[in-house]
């Protein structure tokens, strides 16, 4: 049975707005204006446990709102949602057990305080024994580097720092899934590798299934092995990462540099009336961009080459974030036109 | 891990053992912000001290308030105000929710495996409450050493009733009204204005309109809260109806904003972000 299902879910946000002018407030009481946000539409998906799975999209996407729907802050307004088995909006004690969440835009510790002090407040909220409580601290302490902050007011601690007391404070009761809503937003790069080579070692050693969201691809990459866009509220793509690599990275790239890019113009235009072909020249270099599936790489790279004699060459597959960046503006049909056959593709 | 199974009296145990942990927190935090801590708890009783001042300058004027003497109004007022402290103390969370709300902190209670209200009130104490709280006993002693109440056992517990009763109104009432416009109406100060009206139980009912009376008693009855305990107090046999009428009104008010609150929490949106 999957950890995490999630049949057909929508959630619709009713604001309501208030009326201009004087009398607004007073008149907004009896008859609101109501605004609605479909911040997520009828997404359907399942997580089987051990998973470790990436959630992207653009700003204000829906992320968000899934993770909330999913720790049982807030309850779908259609749809069903089982975590572990039961609904977490109704049960909500039940299903603080058995997850962890790290929001990277709020936190869980008490910000006066040592962060010592946070993980005893926890320890005894969840009612962990002792002996769990002690070894957790340690082991993951140790892990995320943090012995040395635990006595320091968690204040004084750098954004990065303070994600890895975040982290922790998520673990220390052994949860079976752990949530990350953005947890590597406004780090460095040293501050991300930390943390993603820790979320990769609990979910492979002590399985734990794994939903990240993030905007950041190297954080998949690295992390996830299945990947879920979400763009508009719309699930618009459900699979791998290496899937959308091989299938929708389909541009390549030719430079070359030389004196006389004119003639190499010339030969390439042999190849133009596909449809992606693109050639540009820019003083010395020219650019040549094709799709690898309509135009036969070696054959012209051959033709180039029997007319040109060019100082440099460099070959290039298509940038995968511009690639995920076209994906949100134009949708997934844009740089894929005939869907493909295989089960887990696009939705 | 799996959620450990609790009984009743298990989970009371439970959860005062938290809220003392809340209240090692606050009292830690203080400590952090020493100076801050001084001026709140100086504030607080300066605050009552000038009210106070204020009152004897005008009750020394007027020895008798719609029949009450001075020691009378002195008691009324020391026990109304002792009740607001306790709960400004201990039970400040409405006016502290919006904050969590716009933080997103209540988000972050929502995932613990305790009652977010529960977490929210142990986490908003104000130590300026407990300067005014030392204060109004103060007073409230000062008036009844001067009255003949003949105290008894009983009578001593009825005023720990009494003020727990008081905490609890005004918790029920300040919290319903925050429920309702946050979550159904959208204006949130309104709280204020409310929480002002409380002021008015600290004299004799008798000298307001019966519109503010009536508002006090049955609307939003402070007034139970405050000024009848220490009617009762004063004169058991013409308020004798305020004995079990405090705790019982205290109760009620509590399960039904209680169950508000389960519903605003339903209706709860989270902030964005
Ligand atoms: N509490 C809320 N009330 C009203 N609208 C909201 C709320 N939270 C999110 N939204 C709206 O729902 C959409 C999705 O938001 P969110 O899930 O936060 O996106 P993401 O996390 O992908 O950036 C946005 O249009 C956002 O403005
Ligand atoms: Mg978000």
């Amino acid at each position: 049975m999957p950890i995490i299902e999630v049949d057909h879910v929508n959630k619709v946000f009713k604001t309501s707005v208030r009326r201009e002018g004087r009398f607004g407030t007073f008149i907004s009481l009896f008859s609101p204006v109501t605004r609605q946000v479909t911040a997520v539409e009828d997404i359907s998906f399942t997580i089987e446990k051990g998973e470790s799975v990436a959630y992207l999209g653009p700003n204000g996407a829906g992320k968000s709102t899934t993770i909330k729907m999913l720790t049982g802050i807030l309850e779908p307004s259609g749809g069903n949602i089982l975590v572990g088995g039961g609904k977490p909006h109704r049960n909500r004690i039940h299903n603080s057990y058995q997850i962890g969440v790290v929001f990277g835009q709020r936190s869980q510790l008490l910000f006066d305080l040592p962060v010592r002090d946070s993980y005893e407040m926890l320890r005894y909220m969840y009612g962990i024994p002792h002996a769990h409580y002690r070894k957790n601290l340690s082991e993951f302490a140790a892990v995320l580097e943090v012995e040395q902050l635990l006595d320091r007011p968690v204040r004084t601690l750098s954004l990065g720092q303070r994600m890895r007391c975040e982290i922790l404070a998520a673990l220390l009761h052994e949860p079976d899934i752990l949530f990350l809503d953005e947890p590597t937003i406004g780090l460095d790069v040293i501050a991300k590798e930390r943390i993603r080579s820790f979320i990769e070692q609990i979910n492979r050693e002590k399985q734990v299934t794994i939903l990240l969201t993030t905007h950041d691809l190297d954080d998949i990459e690295r992390l996830c092995s299945r990947l879920m866009i979400i763009d508009k509220g719309n699930l618009i793509y459900d699979g791998s990462l290496g899937y959308i690599r091989e299938h929708f990275a389909t541009e390549r790239r030719i430079r070359m540099v030389m004196p006389d890019p004119a003639a190499a113009t010339v030969t390439a235009a042999r190849f133009e009336g596909n449809a992606d072909f693109r050639v540009s020249v820019q003083e010395q270099m020219i650019e040549i961009t094709y799709d690898h599936r309509q135009i036969d790489t070696s054959e012209l790279l051959r033709t180039l080459l029997s007319t040109c004699n060019p100082r440099d060459l460099a070959m290039q597959d298509e940038n995968i974030e511009a690639l995920i960046r076209r994906i949100y503006q134009d949708g997934i049909n844009a740089v894929h036109q005939q869907p493909p056959r295989t089960a887990g593709g696009i939705r | 891990m799996i959620a450990p199974k609790r009984n009743a009296l298990q989970q009371l145990v439970y959860l005062l053992g938290l809220y003392r942990i809340y209240l090692k927190i606050y009292f830690r935090t203080l400590i952090e912000y020493r100076t801050d801590t001084w001026v709140a708890l100086i504030g607080g009783l300066c605050a009552q001290a000038s009210t106070l001042t204020f009152l004897t300058v005008i009750f020394q004027r007027i020895p008798r308030l719609a029949g009450w003497s001075y020691y009378e109004l002195v008691f009324i007022f020391g026990l109304a105000a002792t009740g607001r402290a306790l709960n400004q103390a201990f039970l400040n969370v409405p006016y502290s929710l919006n904050g969590y709300i716009r933080s997103g902190m209540l988000d972050v209670f929502m995932i613990r495996p305790v009652g977010p209200l529960f977490q929210a009130t142990g986490m908003s104490q104000e130590i300026n409450g407990v300067g005014s709280a030392l204060t109004g006993m103060v007073i409230l002693i000062y008036a009844a050493s001067h009255l003949e109440l003949h105290w008894t056992f009983a009578k001593g517990i009825y005023v720990a009733v009494a003020l727990i009763s008081s905490m609890i109104i005004q918790l029920a009432v300040l919290l319903a009204i925050v429920v309702s416009a946050f979550w159904i109406l959208e204006i949130r100060s309104i709280i204020y204005p409310v929480g002002w009206l409380y002021d008015f139980t600290r004299y004799p009912l008798q000298i307001f309109t019966p519109f503010i009376r009536g508002l006090l008693t049955y609307i939003i009855p402070f007034a139970l809260g405050s000024f009848y305990p220490a009617a009762f107090l004063l004169r058991p046999h013409l308020y004798s109806w305020a004995g079990l009428v405090v705790p019982f009104v205290a109760i009620l008010l509590f399960i039904l904003t209680y169950n508000l609150w389960l519903f605003g929490l339903r209706r709860y949106s989270s902030a964005s972000g």
